[in-house]
Formats: C-alpha cells, sequence, structure tokens
C-alpha cells in the first residue's frame, strides 16, 4: 500500500486585499521545498504575496532557499506571516530575517494601495 | 505518522556510560525525515531539552549535504553514528561520496552555502574530513 505524502501547501486568494496567501504546514525542508517553489513558481510574480508560515514545525536551509526564490520573485510584495519559532530562529542564525517583510498577522499586510 | 527504523541497530552498551546507535539509510530526502526523528529522541533522553530542535537542524543539514552533493551520478548511503557519553551527544554523518575540497562550492549544484555555517551556530564543536572520490565525515557535537 502506497502512502499518499499529506499536502503541506495551501494557495488561496484574498480579492478584496488583492493578495494570494501561500500556507505553509508541517517541515519545509529538502522534501517539501521543491514542490513549494514550484507552487511559488505558478503564482503571477506581479500580484501580491503572503507566506503563512505559522503552522510550519521544522525548516532548514531548503525551505529557508525557497522563501528567498519567493522573495526574488515578488520583491517587495511579499510578507513572512506569523513565522513559527523555528523559521524565526533560522532566520536569525542565518540573518536573513531583514530580507523579509514579517507581519504577526495576516491582516498586517498593508492594503494593495499603500504597498 | 510514527514509522520504524530498519537500519537502526540495537544500543551498543560496550563502554560503561556510552551508547552509541548507528543508521544507514538511502540518501533521501525521505531518509533525512527518518534520521531527524530518531535523533530527535535520543537528543531528548539525553537531557538536550530545548537543544533538541537544533539538533535536528544541523542534522538535517548535514544530511542535505550528503543527499544533495555526495552521489552527483549514484545513488549512495548516508551513515549517521549517535555517541551519546556523559558530557556530550556526538553525530557523525557520514557518506562514501565525492568529497569535496573545503571552501569551494559545487559546480554542479550550487546553493547558497547555508548548511555547513549553520552546524557551526548550532553544534559545540565541527569537524570535517574529506576525501576526493571517497567520501565525507562530518561531525558534531552538542554538550549535555
Amino acid at each position: 500500500m502506497r502512502m499518499r505524502q499529506m499536502e503541506p501547501l495551501e494557495v488561496r486568494e484574498d480579492p478584496e486585499a488583492r493578495l494570494r496567501i501561500l500556507r505553509l504546514t508541517g517541515d519545509v525542508d529538502l522534501g517539501t521545498a521543491a514542490g513549494i517553489a514550484a507552487a511559488v513558481a505558478a503564482i503571477d510574480g506581479r500580484t501580491r504575496l503572503a507566506i503563512d508560515l505559522s503552522e510550519v514545525t521544522f525548516i532548514d536551509s531548503a525551505g529557508l532557499r525557497a522563501l528567498l526564490r519567493a522573495r526574488y520573485r515578488f520583491g517587495r510584495r511579499l510578507w513572512l506571516v506569523a513565522p513559527s519559532a523555528p523559521v524565526r530562529r533560522l532566520l536569525r542564525l542565518t540573518d536573513m530575517t531583514a530580507r523579509f517583510a514579517v507581519v504577526d498577522r495576516l491582516a498586517d499586510v498593508p492594503g494593495p494601495r499603500s504597498a | 505518522m510514527p514509522f520504524r527504523l530498519p537500519a537502526a541497530v540495537e544500543p551498543d552498551r560496550g563502554v560503561s556510560g556510552v551508547v552509541t546507535r548507528s543508521y544507514r539509510l538511502p540518501a533521501t530526502a525521505a531518509g533525512i525525515r527518518r534520521l531527524r526523528t530518531a535523533v530527535a529522541r535520543i537528543a531528548e533522553d539525553a537531557g538536550l531539552g530545548e537543544r533538541v530542535q537544533d539538533v535536528q537542524v544541523a542534522l538535517s543539514e548535514a544530511c542535505g549535504n550528503v543527499v544533495v552533493h555526495a552521489y552527483p551520478d549514484a545513488e549512495g548511503d548516508m551513515e549517521v553514528v549517535a555517541i551519546v557519553d556523559d558530557a556530550s551527544l556526538v553525530l557523525v554523518v557520514t557518506d562514501t561520496g565525492t568529497g569535496f575540497v573545503p571552501g569551494t562550492r559545487s559546480p554542479r549544484s550550487p546553493r547558497l552555502g547555508f548548511g555547513l555555517p549553520i552546524i557551526e551556530q548550532l553544534a559545540d564543536h565541527v569537524a570535517v574530513r574529506t576525501s576526493r572520490g571517497r567520501g565525507t565525515a562530518l561531525t558534531m557535537r552538542f554538550t549535555r
């Protein structure tokens, strides 16, 4: 019997805020980074993207590289939302915190006009 | 979902007060996850508490380097030996792959080079032995 892989990511849209929301859960590592990168690459790079990291239980540099690719693709139209403790720790360790706009809640992502 | 680790060797209590476990798995992303789970348990038992996550990250980086770099043209294994004594938890991650010249990057899969710097920040001591064509052994020590 083949075990079905749990879906570690979900993309939805908030049309009012003109925002795509990518929600990552579980382990963000070599096993999931390629899928995350593909999901990011599939989103129109001219839109605004929020990556919800509140439910990430583990992240390593493979996962961090997926986030950095999103940063390059979306530039200042990318926000990291509520990064969990493991994410915050890795961002600090790699001195990457300042590369990202980080907000505590999805509601804290600036509106499309002020962006 | 819990899983068994078929490659686990029974704890070796040959030397008084020292417990050694070793795992040998194919070098894959799925293998890294299994090793991470096993090593987390060992780190918890060793009383590393708040540092368990750090141990998992360091292990993941070391094994990630094996999966990405060690066997560019073939499949291969990664081996993790965990040694717990009175003072520390030592993890030795070994492969029999290409090895590398320290200070250089692989042209085949250029990464941003986060792995080793992360390990150096998380572990109390790190040592790398590598030989072109013969593989790499990375040793990291976490003080209990």
